[in-house]
């Protein structure tokens, strides 16, 4: 099983690697950092533009080659290069990172557990009121995209806030700042912040799970081997925990990579609407101020977010599933 | 883009009837009218149907028979909620918000239509002839989507969209597409080859029929169910994944008009006026739901025995 | 090794431990109620076997599943079924659960769905002792492993700490039948216990089963299709179509005089690995009927030869049969009273109307003949791979290992073995025509490896195959005239030649011209394997490659295709290569039989002088595990049960590759056993000619001795 996971691992850099490369060349060609200055009145002279863009390696008229190989050379020593304005992007990424890997550890616990466990009472329940209730849900917010989930309810926290004359809701960034108090005050404001954003993330997430979860466990459900434990004398009940539950998480595993990338766009839909200083407000951000070293950044993040996932499904599934560690 | 676990979509191509299919009346259905008989049994699928229906007339014959236009300024009334006047509403420039739905529900309708249609057929036959003749092509497949999964396709057409600016939507649509096939060709590709292991198939090549007539004549007509619900499935993810880069600025530009953009433009101001915003969204939500319901619909009356069926 | 008695239950006085009275099981389906049982009375007697046989469609599964309460929630059971004493039918879940596993134990079908994938098999044998007993975790180990060792498993210490996954299906299935007797059940039910498994597997399997019942003194239950197993296994029998019990009695007594004309249909469709080669088989006509509406009167009677007026209006009731030997003999039929010895007033029930020997009669010595097909020295090895993007080789599966053979003109050969024995794998390097990785193949003279694409396709004309399961051999999009007709297409066929060719073919295969713009899914099994002859025909080949053409058919309808298949090759002067595991199927075909063991060929010759002299011990063992229709022969055989399981095709074995499981081996001194230790034997290594018999008969064994097996 090391083995396996070992060139699992391997394979993931490889991946890592081509991604962002390909990111970095795309970008290159695609964004115009010098548009930014090109736009101006009284116009800059073209050396100044010229000087600042080297300065921070986003000069259009280096060779892209040349330009890849100096960040690659800084990323390899932990550097990710600055952004146009100047700055150091590990700083502002060592911000960053934690803001939304907080965010994202929300969603995903959140989004798995209340996925599966509705999946697997939709199963339960199959063609009764509780099942076309979970399914009615899981069909309503697979619809709804999160953008507009997180304006929605961006505008009900609004209404409820002017209705009740408290602010109870926060929708704008993480804390308040310069907020001063005992810990619980802090912690409340923190979770006021908080719950508007983890709404907006988690119910997709939910309702992904738990339609992928509810046909696992429907396969599951039909299984020889389910029949076998009744016949040896278990009770339904105890079959279906002991023995279909626990061989219908196996799938799971599996889609818990594929939606983490879906997981990250929403986070980054999430970050830009409630002004969560994430890193993936910031790659929106890039996008619009033409900013190629800080899209690049924010993309290796992204890959190396991604392949951890996968990873992770992979001991998930290596510790469930006895047939891939033995086959 | 929601996509269906593998086994469920492997359940659908070899779940063919074998008792022969007649009716009460001894009427022997061919295969097409059984499943619109299962497909019109399901309540939720037949109303979605007529919704749909009925979105593509409002949004293609619609401006035909109001009386504003989508750019239209109305300077008597400027942020009106709706009336009987401006059934919508107005923007703050006096735009007739229901002549922008429709304008954007167009729009949205025709991307979907379009990728789901383009990006399932190159699904099919990149995925056909990787799974059929292998090799090479099959690895670069694997890896290309692979590489998908690295990267979500929303943050690579963001990058690529500041070179759209000031270019025809079409080629929005062609991003799009060329985004949206790996996954359903790498399940067209696993299907190939279950498919190929088919014992008709064998016997054809043993007859001496050619490669390309077995994959035309055996092998994707008997994926067709299958492309039938990637391709529904395909433009409801093509009509989310268009939203969300035109809400934040990079899919369609002004001063076309999309649903996504509109729910932009309705938000940029403040909270306020809900209907600038909350129409389009209502819509486009409606129409996602719809065809999903739809493709999921099609897939029970596809194939019946799969037990994973939706409860609604 | 014992055999067991008959025991006849007049002997028997005590109350029996299953009685079911008038069992009735219904399911709501898209076309209207399938009645799946309707109306079933059995007993088992204290220690006794009652087989129940049945072919598809004949509920005999479902009254297992129903007896136990296994059925799925929108099933309707009505009727009643003591175990006991004690009402099974209506128990709640908890009462039922108590009840199974300990005084019941089932053993199912196994394909490997049967344990639970993420448990040990100790971890889920453990259980089944700990539901029903007050012991220690430890305590239910310790006993599991002695389940384990009881059921013949090797090594049953480290064994239990393995995943289903790691067993073989007939390994696995030992595991199941340690399970269900783990309690000490009064009753085991086995409901096809053996039909996933190869033939010497099930020999094995049986033995255990056998040595469970001893163990235990537990009743059997066993649901199977295979007359030759009841023949070997039942004390009583019960005979099972469209939802009733149609037939019951004595084993013994009811094969030798059945009173119901399906019975002796069946009795008289069935292959037997003792009978004269090429006689022929007595069909029955039509199919089984659906059971959701079904027309009254006797279910049977449209394939009744010897139906009535009456027979169409009125079921028949289940009653004792009037020339019968002993008093429990029941029979469902009008006219049974009339029928003795299956006939009726001195003609037979079921009129022979085939009175020719199926194997042709052509008298050019086999040297004179041409030859179609030269297989010399093949190989075929496949790699095998793991991983996803980047995947790496593990290791080579020898699937075929030398394997020589000819075909000559107008003759039938057959290549007979197991699974994994590498005969699929050689008839689909015939038909791919391409150069073999090892040997050399020539078809009709060409050899393959110096085709070009024209003579490829014209030998194609040639050379046809039929598949063995004619469900996906069909493609269901195409009507069954576009199918037939491919073939003619492909060569160049103009459309109106075409469609008078395939009604012809149509015809001469026994179906409806006018059927020729129907769907597949709208005929039966045996018509859709007609369909595939017909395809296979449409060229006018010289040779056609069958691979089990009849392995995936309900006996009854086996017989008429088989003796459509001769009929066919007599009548067109065709040669066959098939692929079988039936022995007795076979036995009434072929003309050559070739036995395969792990990708080679251990033995080849004419089929009357292996069948009656068989020389290689495999082929010995593979002839004695197959089960005789004949209870008082099939009890009485010596039977040869293989030790352990089939080496794994990706190993290279030193020597005979047979070795480790040969009975012959173990039972020679230690001076004879090298050189099966140390030369593999090649396939001329024992010649019948030495012994100054027929030269057509060859085995590899460095000591191949006669046996009586049959």
């Amino acid at each position: 099983m090391a083995g396996y996971l070992i060139r699992r691992l391997a394979v993931s850099l490889v991946l890592v690697i081509v991604a962002t490369t390909l990111a970095f060349f795309l970008a290159s060609v695609t964004m115009s950092p010098r548009s930014n200055y090109e736009a101006r009145n009284p116009p800059v002279p073209e050396s100044s533009i010229d000087n600042a863009l080297t300065a921070v390696n986003q000069n259009n008229k280096t060779p892209v080659v040349e330009r890849y190989v100096t960040w690659v050379g800084g990323v390899l020593h932990g550097d990710f290069g600055k952004t146009l304005k100047g700055e150091s992007i590990n700083e502002e990424m060592g911000r960053r990172i934690g803001v939304t890997l907080r965010l994202l550890l929300i969603g995903s616990i959140f989004g798995a557990v209340f996925g599966v466990l509705f999946g697997v009472w939709g199963a339960l329940k199959q063609y009764q009121f509780s099942d076309r209730l979970v399914t009615a849900f899981s069909f309503f917010w697979l619809a709804m995209p999160v953008f507009f989930t997180a304006v929605l309810l961006k505008y009900g926290a609004l209404q409820i806030n002017q209705s009740s004359g408290n602010t109870i809701f926060y929708y704008t960034g993480e804390a308040t700042p310069g907020l001063e108090g005992s810990t619980f005050a802090l912690l409340l404001d923190r979770f006021q912040h908080l719950i508007l954003p983890t709404l907006a993330i988690t119910l997709g997430e939910i309702a992904l799970y738990s339609r992928y979860q509810r046909s696992a466990m429907l396969d599951v459900l039909g299984s020889d081997y389910l029949r076998t434990a009744q016949a040896k004398g278990l009770t339904r009940r105890k079959t279906f925990y002991k023995h279909g539950l626990r061989t219908a998480l196996i799938p799971m595993t599996v889609w818990f990579a594929f939606s983490f990338g879906l997981l990250i766009v929403g986070a980054t839909f999430t970050e830009k609407i409630f002004a969560w200083p994430g890193m993936g407000a910031w790659f929106i951000d890039s996008i619009n101020a033409q900013d190629i070293n800080v899209a690049a950044a924010t993309t290796l993040f992204t890959a190396v977010l991604v392949l951890f996932s996968t990873f992770l499904a992979d001991v998930m599934r290596a510790v469930l599933d006895p047939r891939v560690r033995t086959s | 883009m929601a996509i269906e676990p593998l086994s469920e979509i492997q359940h659908n191509v070899e779940g063919e009837a074998v008792a022969p299919t007649t009716t009460d009346d001894g009427e022997v259905l061919s295969r097409g009218r059984l499943i619109w008989r299962r497909f019109k049994r399901r309540r939720s699928a037949m109303v979605a149907l007529g919704f749909i229906g009925l979105m593509f007339l409002f949004a293609f014959l619609g401006p035909l028979v109001i009386q504003w236009n989508y750019e239209q300024i109305d300077p008597t009334s400027f942020l009106e909620p709706p009336s009987s006047d401006h059934w919508f509403g107005t923007t703050q420039i006096g735009q007739d918000v229901f002549a922008q739905t429709l304008r954007g529900l167009q729009k949205s309708l025709i991307i979907g239509l379009l990728v789901g249609l383009i990006s399932t057929s190159i699904a099919a036959v990149v995925g056909a002839t990787a799974g059929y003749f292998g090799g090479a092509v099959e690895r670069v497949n694997l890896f290309l989507v692979s590489l998908l999964l690295v990267l979500p396709d929303f943050l690579i057409i963001a990058i690529i969209s500041p070179r759209l600016k000031g270019q025809s939507w079409l080629w929005f649509v062609l991003l799009l597409s060329i985004f949206s096939w790996t996954l359903a060709a790498m399940v067209v590709h696993s299907l190939t080859l279950s498919l190929r292991g088919r014992e008709y198939v064998s016997a054809a090549r043993y007859m001496g029929v050619p490669a390309r007539t077995v994959i035309s004549r055996h092998i994707l007509p008997n994926m067709a169910s299958f492309l039938i619900i990637d391709a529904t499935l395909a433009v409801s993810g093509a009509i989310l994944l268009e939203s969300g880069l035109s809400y934040f600025g990079f899919g369609i530009q002004p001063p076309d008009v999309s649903l996504g953009t509109l729910i932009a433009q309705g938000t940029a101001s403040a909270f306020t006026y809900p209907w600038l915003f909350a129409f389009s969204g209502g819509i486009l939500v409606a129409i996602v739901l719809t065809v999903n319901i739809i493709g999921d619909a099609l897939r029970d009356a596809i194939d019946p025995s799969s037990k994973s069926r939706a409860a609604l | 090794m014992t055999s067991r008695k008959a025991v006849t239950s007049s002997t028997n006085t005590t109350a029996p431990t299953l009685a079911v009275e008038n069992l009735s099981v219904t399911f709501p389906s898209e076309g209207g109620n399938v009645q799946a049982v309707r109306g079933v009375d059995l007993q088992v007697g204290r220690g006794e076997v009652l087989c129940i046989v049945g072919e598809s469609g004949s509920g005999k599964s479902t009254v297992a599943l129903a007896l136990m309460g296994l059925l799925p929630q929108s099933a309707r059971v009505e009727g009643s079924a003591r175990f006991k004493g004690d009402e099974l039918i209506g128990l709640g879940d908890r009462a039922l659960s108590r009840i199974r596993g300990k005084g019941v134990g089932m053993v199912f079908q196994d394909p490997l769905s049967a344990f639970t994938p993420v448990y040990t098999i100790g971890t889920q044998i453990s259980e089944a002792l700990r539901v029903h007993q007050d012991i220690s975790r430890a305590q239910a180990k310790k006993r599991s492993i002695e389940l384990l060792d009881l059921v013949g498993i090797p090594q049953p210490d480290v064994r239990a700490n393995a995943f289903p996954h790691e067993y073989s299906g007939g390994m696995r299935q030992r595991a199941m039948i340690a399970m269900a007797i783990a309690n000490d059940p009064d009753l085991i039910i086995a409901d096809e216990p053996t039909t996933a498994l190869d033939v010497t597997v099930q020999a094995q399997v049986l033995e255990v089963m056998r040595k469970a019942l001893r163990e235990t003194g537990a009743g059997l239950l066993l649901i199977t299709h295979d007359l030759g197993i009841v023949a070997g296994m039942a004390d009583r029998v019960a005979v099972m179509y469209a939802g009733r019990v149609v037939e019951q009695g004595g084993v013994d007594e009811v094969y030798a005089s059945p009173g119901m004309p399906y019975t002796l249909g069946l009795l008289g469709a069935v292959p037997r690995l003792d009978a004269t080669a090429g006689e022929p088989l007595i069909p029955i006509d039509g199919n089984p009927p659906s059971m959701i509406g079904l027309s009254p009167g006797c279910p049977f009677a449209s394939r009744c030869p010897a139906a009535i007026d009456i027979c169409t209006t009125t079921e028949p009731p289940l009653v004792e049969y009037a020339a019968a030997n002993q008093p429990d003999h029941l029979t469902a039929c009008h006219r049974s009273a009339e029928i003795v010895d299956g006939q009726i007033d001195g003609a037979p029930v079921f009129p022979l109307l085939h009175h020719e020997s199926l194997l042709p009669r052509d008298a050019t010595p086999r040297d004179d003949r041409a030859i179609l097909l030269i297989v010399e020295d093949l190989v075929r090895e496949y790699p095998l791979r793991r991983g996803g993007v980047f995947p790496r080789r593990v290791g080579t599966v020898y699937a075929v290992d030398g394997v020589s053979f000819d075909v000559r003109a107008g003759e039938a050969l057959a290549l007979v073995g197991e699974s994994g024995c590498g005969k699929t794998s050689t008839v689909t390097e015939v038909m791919e025509l391409r150069t073999p990785q090892g040997g050399s193949i020539s078809v009709l003279g060409s050899n393959t490896s110096q085709l070009d694409s024209a003579e490829r396709f014209r030998i194609r004309g040639e050379l046809q195959i039929v598949f063995q399961d004619p469900l996906s051999s069909l493609d269901p999009r195409l009507p069954v005239g576009d199918i037939i007709g491919e073939p003619l297409q492909a060569h160049g066929v103009d459309r109106a030649a075409r469609r008078a060719r395939v009604s012809e073919l149509l015809t001469l295969v026994g179906l409806e011209p006018s059927h020729i713009n129907r769907y597949p899914s709208e005929f039966s099994g045996g018509q859709r394997q007609r369909i595939a002859i017909a395809r296979a025909l449409a060229l006018e080949p010289a040779l056609v490659v069958l691979d089990e053409p009849v392995s995936a058919l309900d006996v009854s309808i086996q017989a008429g295709v088989l003796n459509l298949l001769a009929d066919l090759r007599k009548r067109l002067g065709l040669a066959y290569v098939m692929v079988a595991h039936d022995l007795a199927v076979v036995r009434l075909t072929a003309d050559r039989v070739a036995v395969m063991y792990l990708g080679r060929i251990v033995e080849i010759g004419a089929a009357d002088a292996v069948f009656s002299d068989p020389r290689h011990p495999y082929t010995q063992a593979l002839m004695s595990a197959v089960p005789l229709p004949d209870p008082p022969l099939e009890r009485a055989r010596q039977r040869i049960v293989l030790v352990g399981d089939q080496p794994s095709p990706t190993e290279r074995i030193t020597g005979c590759r047979f070795r480790s499981r040969c009975f012959l081996y173990t039972s020679l001194p230690a001076s004879l056993q090298k050189p099966c230790e140390e030369e593999e034997p090649g396939i001329s290594a024992w010649t019948a000619e030495s012994e100054g018999h027929e030269p057509d008969h060859i085995a590899a064994c460095w000591h191949a001795q006669p046996r009586d097996v049959v």
